[in-house]
């Protein structure tokens, strides 16, 4: 069950990452510092 | 000194990792997907509690979505600090909201919305410090805005065709927030350079 959530928050992160390398910022509030690895997140996966 | 949400976004990625949930070379750009995770959930959720609170949901889907569909592809202001951030995004969406008690004519409007989409094309995308972005991403945005803003005009000119003013409204105050967010996130680079 732990392990469940565990891997359903991580594809949540997954998305969330995908969405952010695929804008030019977070659109409100902080933009946190988004490491090269992120930029490179969506056309790594694809 | 580490303030709380580190604290949390450290304790979560301890979890993940104990969990064999992700791998411990991917911590850097999980670090940032849960701390986006994070920043969004609370955002948000206060946003709807302003919009609820003021008895404007309505407004607020309509200009949201105008105003995050633009924002992705312009970038702009970021204060400095969390919850600087934070203050300054609801003082924006209470101060948009509080715009729809007022009306405005159509011409004030669409001359409004044309000079925002002018601007939001000559000065876009607005690169932040936290956020590289090579040629190519550049050039990315600035087809993609393109291409929403045509969309934009075809939905405003069918909305306008409907009489649906009070619609045309709420466009013109969610692009209008991204313009201005756009100017200030221009000088804001022009000072930090």
């Amino acid at each position: 069950m732990k392990k469940g959530l565990s891997q359903l928050f991580v594809r949540i992160l997954d998305k969330n990452i995908r969405k952010e390398a695929d804008s030019v910022c977070v659109g409100f509030g902080y933009q946190p510092y988004m490491p090269e690895t992120a930029q490179k997140f969506k056309r790594k996966k694809k | 000194m580490k303030n709380v949400s580190e604290i949390l976004v450290d304790r979560i990625l301890e979890k993940l990792i104990e969990n064999n949930s992700i791998d411990v070379k991917d911590v850097e750009v999980y670090k940032f997907g849960v701390e986006t995770t994070l920043l969004k959930a609370l955002h948000y959720t206060s946003y709807f509690v302003i919009a609820l609170c003021m008895n404007k949901f309505f407004e607020f889907a309509i200009i949201f979505t105008i105003f995050y569909i633009f924002r992705r592809n312009t970038g702009g202001y970021h204060a400095q600090t969390r919850i600087g951030c934070y203050l300054f995004s609801c003082v924006v969406i209470f101060l948009s909201l509080f715009a729809t008690e007022f009306s405005f004519d159509w011409w004030g409007m669409m001359t409004v919305s044309i000079l925002d989409l002018i601007i939001l094309l000559i000065l876009s995308p607005i690169q932040h410090s936290n956020r590289k972005l090579e040629a190519e991403d550049i050039a990315y945005f600035r087809h993609r805005l393109k291409i929403i803003s045509l969309v934009f005009l075809i939905v405003y000119a069918m909305t306008t065709g409907m009489r649906g003013m009070y619609l045309i409204e709420l466009y013109t105050i969610g692009v209008t927030m991204v313009t201005v967010l756009t100017i200030l996130g221009k000088l804001q680079s022009i000072k930090q350079s």
